[in-house]
């Protein structure tokens, strides 16, 4: 089939008569903008061709223009197995149909509908639908280029028939999905896609099942080997209480007890018994001991006593010979003290002397420094009166330098103003002649030849009675100046109290001599000594002048002289004194030694002399108390008596001391007692603990018999049994649901990998025609097919899954599909023409040029006519371009 | 004297893969004790003697301790004996101890010691109990010694492992056989051993009363036993006294010729509703074949009490027509094909071998079915 024209009226926005012809082979491009009804046109030759003209269907109302009172034409040409056929159909209103052969009407109506079904291969169906077949796979309207063709059952079939003629029929195919299917449905049931026990599903709940039993085996087995080892622990324990309450082993113990409490109490009684001889042995020793001691004591007291008395009669003797030795000792130094006093007393005379030379010497020395000290007090009164009077005179001149200087200040910036006054003053020259001397008078002065001098006041210039002439000088701000400046020199001179500067001066030059005299007085006060009030001083020189004078009176009335002697008549003495005194002192010295060492003899002697009469005594005392003790008389006697009693108390000893000894050799040591107290508890304590070990495994015995009865009555051997009975038939169910999801899996697998198989080797002939458009744009690759003509998915690099491309390639490869079975039919003569209606919209330049290459490539074969509102990117691609033609074109 | 040896009794086995008709199984151990009673009513017997194995276990619940004695109280007037054995050990607060707590009637007697008993007719019984799971040594021993008044009759009863037998026993608790010698005995009822067995003159293993598993006795016995006197022959007869019948076949299988004769042998044996049937089946079938004898099973099994099938050495081998009623040619015919293959291929594993053969008969019956759904 091939379309040759097409013409619409009443169709959409085409309400008139609009013609599209010049349709050629190979590829036709209608490019037109958006809402130019090239999508109209699309339905019109669909509707045309596949829809009875008498329909009312939606899809036919949706085809007549708004508001036409027109029928709904449209008018197909197309050429067909070398016969040209116009099939002209009004739609909605007065419908029609009209089929012509080579410009000859061939069927009308109802016939004509049908006539072109027959002619293009079209099954009308049980129903009122259409199986378009390769139509629907190759004319694609907006929109639809994005899906994967999907051919119906009467495409599928001429598809089948293209591919069966070259490589014949997949046989079993539909058995084999089903199959497949099946067994995925079964599969499901048990597994997820990951292979894992499907939730709920049978092998989940077995899976369960084993894990619960598992547990409750488990349990239970813990449970019965709790129960075993508690028979095990109750068996134990009755054999233990068996032994514990074996009467032969209790009585043995109870008779070992007593044995030993037997033996304990012999070994304490030996024990005491022994602790009794002890005592008496160590009380006859003690006896022993005490008639030693006490003889001892009085032989140590006899000799004692006979000691003592050689000893005083020893001392006794030398004592007179040491009272002679004191005496003379005494008298001795009595006579060397009764020297000594006389020495003392001639010493005593100079030492008068000298004293009273001392005063004089003194007196003479005070008599000397009076002279000076009536000098000092002449110089310090005057002194002190000048002082006076330059202190009364300074308090008369109250100038001070600071006056000066600020004076001096004043009369520079006088004389600096003056001068410049006078420099731009007017100058007044008066030279007087001698005949006007007197007569002229400037001021108060008169001069006499030249004079002249500037005008810087008002000067009043007398010449005698003829005239008084005031010179008036130009008004000068500098004279406020100076005027203010001499006021203020006036007042300061006025303050000094002077008249002028110079007097002012010669007043500060008066002070400052004034200043400087005080300052030569205070310098020789300072050579006096005063460097204050010099009254004090000279009060004091006063009183010192009056204390010398009595003192050398109190001199010479001491010492009964009438005037002091000279310096030289008083040394004079003292040596001769000083001659006097060296023999006295020596011989005092040698005295004083010679008492010195009688003295320490006399005390020596002293000594010896008391200590011997000390002794003495001490020794009578001595004797006095021993003998008190034991009277000569009574000696003898008396150590008779106590050597009997020592001999007697040695043998009650010895005769104790061998008891005990022989005691001792038959009686149990400590240890040996200790060792039967030690065997006496351990016996005790090992019938309590009998007897407690058996309150204890009665209890015990007890507690297990409770357990045992309890687990018992749970009937824990039969759960037991009964929960690996459940495991092992819930494994068994496991086990087998997994051999039948593995047997499944075989067989899917199996089943599955031979339909692959079969359907590679059957879609090879759509690959083969599809390889060259494939290439076209994606060089080297294959397409993945499933069911149905599906694309599964494209082999570049790597397989990728086809619904994951992008929607441009999708759409591509779509169209590409398409064409390859387009292409396909073609070879088996079934040309059917392709439409593509805006298709390829997310095509990029490049990508649009390789799909028009395959477009082009299609056009070899069969039409194809593209509905594109891109008409710049479609322009310059080639192929045949068509125009709409309105009324007024046609015309 | 005349009394009837039993054992084995297993009160309280629990029998989960029966499912639903566990407790039927449970309550027909139950019955062999009244049916013991009915006996020895029967037989005039006045004892009963239980040689071990009463429960099951040592630690039964309530209910299933009270059971038998509530079977036993039933029949006041025949004295019922009572042996621990290596599943009931008699151990202080064991089950016999809570038997005992229970406070049984005079007329039910448990040996928990090994002690001369008299019976009566000048009889004595000599129990050797069992006090542990497993002994090492041989309790009968002390028989040898036990007094007993001269001309009385000596009866041992035990539970072990006759020497020799060990590795078919339950226990490695050993009985000498020579003990009847040994000890003077006249007779020893044993134990343990799930089957009637003569292990010497009077010697005898009495079997269970209602067996518990496939691959033993078939049905449930007891011995009824008559000695005249001391050192008198001993005359042993055996009763019939379980509910089910626990049998065991095995059949091997070439074509499926053979399936139609085997479902009639199966069909004929006696009692079907009461048959505990333990089927292994071997050899090869064709699918087809393999497919009937499925169908066939399903049936046998609703005939039965219970079908215990094992079909592990049972291989399937497809024919050429099992192939072609899959398909002739395609998908699945090349499937089957290579499922064929792998089966037949001894470099693969036995399971995954066995896993394809599985594979390939339930193609065969997807198939099948299919095909036969259609033609419905």
């Amino acid at each position: 089939m091939f379309i040759k024209s097409l013409m619409v009226e009443g169709v959409g926005r085409f309400t008139s008569a609009t013609h599209i012809d010049g349709f050629v082979g190979g590829v036709n491009v209608l490019a037109a903008r958006n809402e130019a009804g090239k999508s109209t046109l699309f339905r019109a030759i669909r509707t045309c061709l596949f829809s009875r003209h008498d329909s009312k269907v939606q899809e036919i109302k949706d085809l007549g223009s708004d508001d036409s009172q027109l029928p709904a034409t449209v008018q197909l040409t197309f050429v067909h197995n070398e016969h040209t056929y116009v099939i002209k159909k009004c739609f909605l209103r007065s419908p029609s149909a009209t089929l012509t052969e080579d410009g000859r009407e061939i069927a009308r109506g109802k016939q004509a509908d049908e006539a072109v079904w027959e002619l293009l291969g079209l099954s009308p169906g049980s129903g009122r639908t259409l199986d378009d077949g390769a139509f629907g796979v190759l004319w694609v309207g907006q929109g639809a280029s994005f899906r994967v063709p999907a051919p119906g059952a009467a495409a599928s079939s001429v598809l089948n028939s293209a591919i069966e003629s070259e490589v014949g029929a997949l046989i079993g195919g539909e058995r084999a999905r089903q199959a497949v299917e099946d067994i995925n449905t079964e599969l499901r049931r048990y597994l997820t896609d990951t292979n894992r026990p499907k939730s709920d599903g049978p092998l989940h709940r077995a899976v369960q099942e084993v894990e619960h039993w598992q547990a409750a085996e488990t349990e239970a087995q813990g449970k019965l080997f709790a129960l075993e080892q508690q028979f095990t622990n109750l068996l134990q324990l009755r054999q233990r209480h068996q032994e514990l309450t074996d009467p032969a082993a209790t009585d043995q113990l109870a008779k070992e007890l007593v044995e030993a409490r037997v033996s304990l109490t012999d070994a304490r009684s030996a024990a005491q018994e022994i602790r009794r001889f002890e005592a008496e042995e160590s009380s006859a020793k003690r006896a022993l001991e005490g008639a030693s001691q006490r003889l001892k004591q009085l032989r140590d007291l006899t000799l004692r006593i006979d000691a003592s008395r050689q000893s005083e009669a020893a001392q006794t003797k030398g004592l007179p010979e040491q009272q002679a030795r004191e005496q003379e000792a005494r008298a001795a130094l009595l006579r060397t003290q009764e020297q000594l006093a006389d020495i003392e007393k001639q010493a005593h005379g100079l030492s008068t002397q000298e004293q009273q030379l001392e005063k004089l010497a003194a007196a003479s020395i005070r008599a000397m420094r009076k002279d000076d000290l009536a000098r000092q007090l002449t110089a310090l009164e005057r002194a002190s009166k000048e002082l006076l009077q330059v202190d009364a005179q300074l308090t008369q001149i109250g100038i001070k330098p600071k006056q000066i200087e600020d004076l001096d200040e004043l009369d520079r910036n006088i004389a600096t103003l003056d001068a410049q006054l006078s420099a731009s003053a007017a100058h007044l020259t008066i030279e007087v002649k001698p005949d006007g001397i007197g007569q002229v008078r400037i001021g108060s002065t008169q001069p006499e030849g030249a004079h002249s001098a500037p005008i810087l006041a008002p000067i009043k210039i007398t010449i005698g009675e003829l005239a008084v002439v005031i010179v008036t000088p130009a008004p000068n701000v500098r004279h406020e100046e100076r005027l203010s400046s001499g006021a203020e020199r006036s007042v300061l001179l006025e303050s000094i109290g002077v008249a002028t500067s110079a007097d002012a001066r010669a007043l500060l030059s008066k002070r400052r001599d004034l200043e400087a005299s005080r300052k030569g007085v205070l310098t020789e006060l300072k050579t006096l000594q005063v460097t204050g009030d010099p009254a004090p001083v000279i009060a004091k020189t006063k009183s010192d002048l009056a204390e010398t004078d009595a003192a050398i009176s109190a001199a010479l009335t001491d010492t009964q002289r009438q005037s002091l002697p000279s310096g030289k008549e008083i040394e004079q003495e003292k040596f001769e004194l000083s001659q006097k005194r060296a023999p006295l002192d020596a011989r005092r010295a040698s005295l004083e030694e010679t008492r010195q060492q009688q003295q320490e003899a006399l005390e020596g002697a002293v000594e010896v002399r008391s200590g011997s009469e000390s002794t003495i005594k001490h020794i009578r005392k001595s004797i006095e108390d021993d003998t008190a003790l034991c009277p000569d008389s009574e000696r003898a006697a008396r150590d008779v008596s106590l050597v009997t009693d020592v001999t007697t108390a040695e043998t009650a000893h010895q005769t104790a001391t061998t008891v005990l000894s022989a005691k001792r050799q038959t009686t149990p040591d400590a240890a040996e007692i200790e060792r039967r107290e030690v065997r006496s508890q351990r016996l005790e304590q090992a019938l309590e603990n009998r007897k407690n070990d058996l309150i204890q495994l009665e209890r015990e015995i007890g507690r297990l018999t409770g357990h045992i009865q309890t687990a018992g009555g749970d009937g824990v051997g039969e759960t037991l049994a009964a929960a690996r009975e459940q495991r092992m038939l819930a494994e068994r169910e496991r086990s087998r649901i997994q051999e039948r999801a593995a047997t499944l899996q075989l067989l899917r697998d199996t089943v599955s990998n031979c339909l692959t198989e079969g359907r590679e080797h059957y879609y090879e002939p759509v690959r083969k025609h599809l390889r060259p458009y494939l290439h076209d744009l994606f060089p080297g690759a294959e397409l993945e097919l499933g069911d149905d003509f599906a694309i599964t998915g494209i082999k570049r690099d790597r397989t990728e899954t086809f619904t994951r491309l992008s929607d441009g390639t999708q759409e591509q490869i779509a169209v590409l599909v398409r064409l390859a079975m387009a292409s396909m039919l073609a070879e088996r003569g079934q040309t059917v023409p392709v439409i593509l209606d805006d298709a390829l919209v997310y095509c990029d330049d490049d990508r649009i040029k390789l799909m028009f290459d395959a477009l082009s490539r299609a056009g070899k074969h069969q039409q194809v006519i593209v509905l594109t509102c891109r008409l710049r990117t479609f322009a310059p691609l080639g192929g045949h371009t068509l125009r709409v033609q309105v009324p007024s074109e046609i015309g | 004297m005349r009394f009837i040896h039993t054992a084995d009794w297993q009160i309280g086995k629990v029998f989960k893969q029966y499912g639903e008709k566990e407790e039927i199984l449970r309550q027909a151990r139950l019955a062999a004790i009244e049916r013991l009673g009915e006996l020895a009513r029967k037989n005039s017997v006045q004892h009963i003697l239980v040689a071990g194995d009463i429960y099951d276990n040592e630690a039964p619940n309530a209910i299933t301790l009270r059971a038998p004695i509530e079977r036993m109280k039933t029949f006041a007037e025949i004295h019922w004996h009572l042996l621990p054995g290596n599943h009931d050990p008699h151990r202080p607060e064991g089950v016999w101890d809570r038997v005992v707590q229970l406070g049984l009637p005079s007329h039910i007697h448990v040996h928990l010691t090994p002690t001369p008993v008299p019976l009566s007719d000048g009889a004595f019984l000599l129990p050797a109990p069992l006090l542990r799971k497993s002994e090492f040594d041989d309790l009968t021993a002390w028989m040898d010694s036990a007094a007993t008044p001269a001309g009385a009759l000596r009866i041992g009863l035990a539970h072990g492992a006759v020497i020799n037998f060990a590795s078919e026993g339950e226990a490695t608790n050993p009985v000498d056989p020579a003990r009847l010698a040994k000890a003077n005995l006249d007779y020893l009822a044993l134990g343990d051993w799930h089957r009637t067995l003569q292990i010497g003159p009077a010697v005898w293993y009495a079997g269970t009363p209602e067996p518990d598993r496939a691959g033993r006795q078939e049905r449930g016995t007891a011995l009824l036993v008559d000695i005249s006197g001391p050192g008198a022959p001993v005359s042993v007869a055996p009763l019939t006294t379980g509910t089910y019948r626990w049998l065991t076949r095995t059949e091997r299988l070439s074509d499926g010729s053979e399936l139609a004769d085997l479902d009639q042998r199966l069909r004929r044996e006696q009692d079907l509703s009461r048959l505990i049937l333990r089927l292994k089946l071997e050899g090869t079938l064709p699918l087809a074949a393999h497919a009937e004898l499925q169908r066939r099973l399903v049936d046998l099994e609703a005939a039965v009490f219970h079908l215990d099938l094992d079909q592990t050495a049972l291989v399937v081998r497809p024919t050429e027509g099992d192939l072609e009623a899959i398909d002739f040619d395609g998908v699945l015919r090349r499937s089957a094909e290579r499922l064929k293959l792998m089966v037949d291929d001894p470099a693969l594993s036995a399971e995954t071998r066995r896993r394809a053969e599985d594979a390939l008969i339930e193609l065969y019956l997807r198939v099948v079915d299919q095909q036969q759904g259609k033609a419905a």
